[in-house]
């Protein structure tokens, strides 16, 4: 919802690994208010997947990061950065 | 990207074992371990064709920079790395990922070699996702970066 003190912007949050199995592009844009942290998001991604057990289970496993750095919990979303939806991880 | 003592990579093409054994030469280092993981062709019961191999590029070459700047911290300044891994559909036999340590000698360059491996395992962004002879594929399950409830 937008308001004066908070106004909503989009947030494109890149997919990897198995989250490309539950949506058909490569990333999500979800319009968030500026004041909103990570677990907003996350709150806001699992509506996306209301229909989808798999999924939210996934998401709640999961991490949001920028090209940086993995972000907190409690964090607010960084402005003018994509942000990645990382499963848990498996290289080698 | 490389820094003095330190290379790490992400690439979609062949590895380079050679490389990695060249950066780490250094006159006064008497020990050079090599650690290549390869695609087997077995898991949890299943015959595996090949594997799709899935990062996040900019990430990954920070955090790889960061797991082995905690490396050279722990084994020793002048401790030599490599790191490298590779993305896209690999087969059977092919090698994922390459990491080399080399320093005076062999206990530190053993030991510093595993933890960079350890610690891409559990902290890099990469996923993998396993195809299967009977056409079945798989995302593989990991471990998980972030700690909320």
């Amino acid at each position: 919802m937008n308001n004066a003190a908070t106004p909503a912007r989009e947030v494109r949050i890149n997919l990897f690994g198995g989250f490309r199995q539950f949506h058909d592009q490569p990333a999500i844009s979800i319009e968030i208010e500026r004041s909103a942290t990570v677990a907003t998001l996350r709150g806001r991604i699992a509506e996306l997947f209301e229909d989808d057990a798999n999924a939210r289970a996934l998401l709640k496993a999961s991490a949001f990061a920028t090209d940086r750095r993995v972000l907190g919990e409690d964090e607010g979303i960084p402005a003018d950065e994509e942000l990645a939806l990382l499963p848990p991880v498996c290289g080698g | 990207m490389t820094r003095m003592n330190i290379h790490v990579g992400t690439t979609d093409q062949p590895l380079d074992a050679a490389a990695a054994l060249e950066f780490c030469a250094a006159p006064g280092h008497g020990a050079v371990d090599l650690f290549i993981g390869r695609v087997r062709d077995f898991n949890q019961g299943k015959p595996v064709l090949g594997v799709s191999y899935d990062l996040h590029e900019a990430l990954c070459r920070n955090v790889f920079r960061e797991l082995a700047e905690e490396t050279v911290a722990q084994w020793g300044s002048d401790t030599r790395l490599w790191l490298t891994h590779r993305h896209g559909r690999l087969d059977v036999g092919e090698a994922s990922v390459i990491a080399a340590a080399s320093s005076p000698h062999r206990d530190e360059a053993f030991r510093a070699c595993r933890q960079l491996v350890e610690q891409m395992k559990h902290r890099a962004p990469i996923w993998k996702q396993e195809h299967y002879t009977d056409g079945d594929s798989e995302w593989v399950q990991g471990h998980a970066l972030c700690s909320h409830g």
